[in-house]
């Protein structure tokens, strides 16, 4: 409470989590503050008055706009809204019975379309559940026309509904009362008195789930796990114990290694590349890793590896070099608190997650970490570690060539460019969000404004696919170009994703944002640098590329013009080009 | 002991209403403390209920209205325990 008091009152930087419920959920105030504060993503809390959906959503300049939102959760129950349901289903039939739980469906459906016009940021809102409410008949799961399916049958028309809304999500608070368990989800006395529909012993865990859900939608998830062997992802030492004394298999202990294995690969089908720091001898780990039989993981799995006996620090700097990824996307996995108390005071960033002592609470301390948490799926995510794989081969097949541009036109790069198509949104939306190093001026532009961009006359938002000889490196550039003056078009946006750096596939693609700016009748094309911590590798971008300097308006930003002529950006010739 | 139990129960007061202590007497009542309402009474109540580990009745809570009746819950609590 006191804790809650002082982060409400302190400046430090937050968002504002916009609520509206059926109930009074003016009591999660102090949870909400302190859960999120400790996931790092500190949350003040608006509570719109409890059942004033539409009123709270439809009024342009009402209470819940003025509040200005970073985030909206809408919270709808079953029971608030149609009270008497569960009495009278008995004697209903079963069309009735799902038109009524439908007609919630819809109704929070069309709030979140309605809340999605008026606003920018992401909504979530609840799936609905009974599990908070005595059951009136045990054995209403053995009714395929029971309201536990109608419910069912709903939340998944609601889930699909949903996931065609952009930056609309789920939040299964279903699931958040099946985790704490429905019998002591509510207390009457606060319901009867105050119109709260979550008991004090709730709260916290009801708090818990939802700020994880917001943080997981408002910041970018992490990019790499990298594990230590011995102890970590399988029993014992393989230095002492050699390749077939390790504990790895189907029986307990080995069976927790395998399992936790499995885990891990399961993530990086999810997108998240898998990486490995040890200190170990190199031969007898690959040994291990490459044909132990019951290793769920191989080498191909792992975009990186270092094993040595150089500090971790050391190492994990390595990795985040070779896969060009900033260290504070790297979560860390490793048994012994000494390791990790080092990485933690020499890389801050790399989040260090904390194995307990025990290998049967490693899966669950895995899927604790926040920054796993993907909300969408796309499918450039599902794709990513294979593409990092086919990067290593990139590299070998590199060494083997001696020159750049012999490498470079061995690679056979195709290039397909055009602009914003609704297939393209979320991922123009997701680098737009994420992108870092090569970024002109990391304008985090939110999704709504880009669809606007699409559909307007004075700008373009266009992109750049790449296939090479390896396979399809997928959407890898994002460009908005806008007219500033009536014969000068600026580059707004310019950023290209770090795993095709070093290929010359700027230059095309500035040579495309030209052509696009020419067709327009621009004479002068416009190029802006906006220094960031990251994005010193993009300093001399608009020089390296004839641009001269027009202003230095302050000291993080330079403005450059360069003239738009027929070939003035010529288009690399080892990249064919192939147009939408 | 009473002494430690009036002095338990205005130190939460105190917390969940954000004022001193020293402006918790025995005689304040709902109408001292400017944002006694009915939101934070309840969190008052759940926060003595965790700070004594007693369950309060639904009919208690309308009694909430100032240190001495609350004060007087409690001992009856107490000691019917």
């Amino acid at each position: 409470m006191k804790e809650a008091k002082a982060l409400e009152a302190s400046q430090r930087p937050f968002r504002k989590l916009g609520v509206l419920s059926s109930y009074s959920a003016e009591f999660l105030r102090p949870y909400i503050l302190v859960e999120s504060d400790r996931i790092d993503c500190l949350l003040k809390p608006w509570f719109g008055p409890f059942n004033q959906f539409e009123q709270m959503v439809l009024d342009d300049n009402g209470l819940l706009w003025r509040e200005n939102p970073d985030v909206l959760w809408i919270t709808l129950r079953i029971q608030d809204v149609d009270r008497y349901l569960l009495d009278e289903y008995a004697e209903i039939d079963p069309l009735e019975l799902n038109e009524r739980i439908a007609v919630l469906r819809r109704r929070m459906a069309d709030l979140c379309r309605v809340a999605r016009e008026q606003f920018k940021g992401p909504i979530l809102a609840s799936n609905f559940t009974l599990l908070d409410q005595n059951p009136v008949n045990v054995f209403d799961a053995s009714d395929p026309d029971g309201v536990t399916y109608a419910i069912a049958r709903q939340n998944r028309i609601l889930a699909k509904e949903l996931a065609r809304v952009n930056d609309v999500y789920l939040f299964d608070y279903q699931a958040c009362i099946a985790a704490h368990g429905g019998d002591s989800w509510c207390d009457r006395r606060l319901w009867y008195l105050a119109r709260m529909a979550v008991a004090q012993s709730a709260m916290k865990p009801l708090a818990q789930s939802l700020v994880r859900s917001v943080a997981a939608v408002l910041r970018p998830p992490a990019k790499c796990i990298v594990v230590d062997l011995d102890n970590t992802i399988w029993g014992g030492v393989v230095g002492d114990d050699g390749p077939s004394g390790i504990k790895l298999g189907d029986d307990y202990p080995g069976s927790v290694f395998k399992d936790f294995q499995a885990a891990l690969l399961g993530y990086r089908r999810r997108g998240f590349l898998l990486a490995i720091v040890s200190k170990n001898n190199h031969e007898l780990a690959c040994d291990v890793i490459d044909n132990h039989p019951e290793m769920v993981l191989r080498s191909d799995h792992f975009a990186a590896m270092e094993i040595s006996w150089d500090p971790k620090p050391i190492n994990l700097r390595r990795i985040a070099e070779k896969l060009n990824l900033g260290l504070d996307s790297f979560v860390f996995l490793d048994d012994n608190p000494v390791e990790r108390a080092q990485v933690r005071a020499v890389l801050p960033m790399v989040e260090v997650v904390e194995l307990p002592p025990d290998p049967l609470g490693y899966l669950p301390a895995l899927r604790n970490v926040v920054s796993l948490d993907r909300p969408r799926l796309l499918r450039e995510d599902q794709k990513r570690a294979d593409m990092y794989s086919q990067e290593a081969q990139r590299k070998q097949f590199h060494d083997k060539h001696e020159g750049i541009d012999e490498f470079l036109s061995g690679l056979k790069m195709t290039a397909k460019v055009g602009c914003l198509d609704p297939h393209a949104l979320d991922r123009v939306h997701q680098l737009i969000g994420k992108t870092n190093q090569f970024n002109l001026t990391t304008r985090r532009h939110p999704l709504d404004d880009i669809r606007r961009f699409g559909e307007s006359e004075r700008h373009e938002v266009a992109w750049l696919r790449l296939r090479d000889r390896f396979g399809n490196l997928g959407l890898v550039c994002v460009g908005i170009v806008k007219q500033a003056e009536d014969a000068i078009w600026e580059i707004d946006t310019f950023l290209m994703s770090c795993r095709v750096m070093g290929r010359g596939v700027e230059d095309a693609f500035l040579s495309y944002l030209a052509e696009l700016a020419m067709e327009h009748g621009a004479a002068r094309i416009r190029g802006v640098y906006a220094k960031t911590d990251k994005n010193q590798p993009v300093a001399m971008f608009y020089q390296d590329h004839g641009f001269a300097q027009i202003e230095h308006p302050n000291e993080n930003t330079w403005i450059f013009e360069k003239e738009l002529r027929t070939n003035a950006f010529p288009w690399p010739s080892r990249i064919e080009r192939t147009d939408s | 002991m009473l002494e430690s139990l009036e002095s338990r129960v205005r130190k939460v007061i105190s917390e969940v209403f954000a004022i001193p202590v020293e402006q918790v007497r025995k005689e304040t009542t709902q109408h001292d403390i400017k944002n006694w309402d009915s939101t934070n009474v309840l969190h008052l109540i759940l926060s003595l209920e965790s700070e004594f580990g007693m369950t309060f009745d639904v009919d208690e809570l309308t009694e909430f209205t100032s240190v001495e009746t609350i004060l007087s819950i409690i001992k009856r609590k107490d000691a019917g325990q």
